[in-house]
């Protein structure tokens, strides 16, 4: 099956040749660290390909997006746009008109110059009003032209839960709305925010794949790096590679490797730091179970160093990063002297 | 007492569970987004083919075209192994929407599924609960005999197919029906990527696999272990594993 294209060269690579049609995926990263950016690339590779191609806006309205991509040079007169910012809402007692409105609609960037005034009838975005939305733009779309949409990006799911979901249940609601955006056949983009590590967010879970933005600070400088965490249907490189935003959008070096040793300054991504801890502890791990295979070909008497091992493995599975690594240090302690000294003794504790 | 045991297809992974899976009950295969749980499940059923059982794959997360596609990106013959959609539809928001709560659902053969994916017809909205799948897999295992079973994945089941139902107790019939059965089945939990453990699933099973996932900056490494079988020794070690262009890949210390 061809591959879809996302307009970086650099993620291309690293995608093993880019998305596989036709499926959602998710575009994860802290706020500034350029999704919509990415996803900006990726509608316009579209167009150049004479693809029909649309953006589902949330976040911010169509003319700010216009002002904040004219600094790339890019012309995004042929770009559709379904601006879903919600209105403001009325706040009088007796009667607020709320339209949880179908009458959103889609322009050409071409046509966009100024925000769209809140009318009298107040429209509330929903997410069920984007859905039949979508649904009407498609088939008139078709219609008009005979060509379907192949590229949608969806900027940002974030604001869709904050604002178009309210009072419902999500995990329900987001299902049926991946669902429906499968259905549509394009090849589809989503960004949102980074997920939490404790939950399970419907979305990730969903999603056939996760591109992740990263953004960090090191000696004062911001540094920008991405990664491929999930890919269905296709191998992909896993490591992360450094990105930058120049004035022609976003770069990826595939061939280059990130340092995350340098120094390192506060407000480092927290990811980061975590990264940095598994590492450790990761080594120190496999030193021990290294270390262990060693001294039962050398029939040393260890058995009674077992319990330390499982703490040290149930440590890390519970998260517990820091103690598991204190386990593993203790345990690469004793399995060296151990090794120096092989009668069998008693563990001092 | 020693018994047969049913191999997963998986090399390293019958190692250490000296042999292979204790046949008619339920496991879990846990892990992280990404760790390999849906691969794991299609080598488990590949390898009930090779020795002429009947396979079937439950698909509640992904469409089976998707399902297919992925696979077959591994050079895997997946063509008879047999896939049910239990997909809900999209949702209607009509006042009184029309929800058909379906029970008709036939597995497919995966060489003749279609290239693209299931539309939501436009009157009526197909729906399905814990019960419904249920009742479609009773249905199906009276009529024909499946050897291997596997749900992917419960935690869709639990998310979104339990809206009206005590998620706990559900989910404890779910397996109870399975059990009773008597169909080696997996079925696959997604965990958080803190790796904490999963709740009553766990429990309940026979047996948990769990995969785990972390990410350096030279890659992803991947590891194995079991966390439970009952019934049987096993090894109680986590041990790296691969997951390439042939899948997935334990490699067992000899012991």
């Amino acid at each position: 099956m061809q591959r879809v294209s996302t307009g970086i060269e650099g993620l291309d690579a690293m995608l093993h040749g880019g998305l596989v049609p036709g499926r959602a995926y998710v575009l994860t990263g802290p706020s500034g660290s350029g999704k919509s950016i990415l996803g900006m690339h990726f509608l316009l590779e579209g167009i150049r390909n004479g693809e029909s191609v649309i953006l589902v806006s949330v976040d911010e309205p169509p003319n700010e997006i216009k002002a904040n991509m004219a600094d790339f040079g890019w012309s995004l007169d042929r770009l559709r746009i379904l601006d879903a910012t919600p209105d403001i809402r009325a706040h009088s007692k007796s009667k607020s008109i709320i339209d949880v409105g179908t009458t959103l609609d889609v322009r050409d960037m071409e046509q966009i110059s100024k925000m769209r005034k809140s009318q009298a009838r107040i429209m509330e975005v929903s997410v069920h009003s984007i859905q039949k939305m979508l649904k009407q733009e498609f088939t008139e779309h078709f219609t008009l032209t005979g060509k379907r949409y192949t590229r949608v990006v969806i900027d940002s799911m974030t604001s869709l839960k904050l604002f178009g979901m309210r009072g419902e249940d999500n995990s329900i609601l987001i299902q049926s709305f991946m669902r429906f955006l499968s259905e549509l056949e394009a090849t589809i983009v989503i960004t949102t925010d980074l997920p939490s590590r404790e939950i399970l967010e419907t979305e990730f879970h969903l999603a056939r794949g996760e591109v992740r933005l990263h953004k960090w600070y090191e000696s004062g400088m911001v540094r920008r790096a991405v990664s491929v965490e999930k890919l269905r249907g296709s191998s992909f490189d896993d490591c992360y590679r450094p990105m930058i935003i120049g004035d022609q959008g976003l770069f990826v070096q595939a061939d280059a490797q990130v340092a995350l040793h340098g120094q390192r300054t506060d407000g480092v991504v927290e990811d980061f730091i975590e990264d940095i801890q598994t590492e450790e502890l990761f080594e120190a791990l496999e030193e021990v179970l290294r270390l262990w295979e060693r001294c039962e070909a050398e029939k040393l008497n260890i058995n009674n160093l077992r319990p330390r091992i499982y703490r040290a493995f149930t440590h890390w599975q519970m998260g517990l990063r820091e103690e598991a690594l204190q386990q593993a240090l203790l345990l690469l302690e004793q399995l060296r002297s151990r090794r120096r000294n092989p009668s069998p003794q008693v563990v001092a504790r | 007492m020693p018994g047969e045991r049913v191999r997963t297809g998986i090399e390293g992974l019958d190692q250490m569970l000296n042999g292979g899976l204790i046949p008619h009950r339920p496991y879990i295969v846990s892990g992280p987004l990404g760790s390999g749980k849906s691969t794991l499940c299609m080598q488990f059923l590949l390898q009930g083919l090779k020795e002429g059982q009947h396979g079937l794959f439950v698909a509640l997360e992904e469409p089976p075209n998707e399902i297919r596609y992925n696979m077959e990106s591994y050079g895997w013959k997946v063509g008879d192994v047999e896939i049910l959609d239990a997909n809900s539809d999209i949702r209607r928001f009509e006042p009184n929407p029309t929800l058909e709560i379906s029970s008709e659902i036939a597995p497919v053969a995966m060489k003749n599924l279609p290239a693209k994916i299931r539309k939501t017809p436009d009157g009526t909205s197909r729906e399905i609960t814990v019960h419904s799948l249920q009742q479609s897999l009773k249905n199906l295992f009276a009529n024909k005999q499946y050897d291997r079973v596997v749900i992917d994945s419960v935690t869709a089941l639990r998310q979104f197919c339990m809206r009206n139902f005590e998620e706990n107790v559900s989910t404890q019939s779910f397996m109870r029906f399975l059990s009773e059965s008597e169909k080696t089945a997996l079925l696959t939990v997604e965990t958080p990527s803190n790796g904490t453990s999963s709740k009553l699933e766990t429990f309940l099973a026979r047996g948990e696999i769990r995969l785990y996932k972390f990410r350096q900056d030279i890659g992803i490494k991947r590891f194995i272990s079991i966390e439970k079988f009952k019934g049987s020794s096993h090894m109680e070690s986590i041990l790296p594993m691969e997951l390439n262009e042939n899948g997935l890949a334990v490699h067992a210390r000899a012991s």
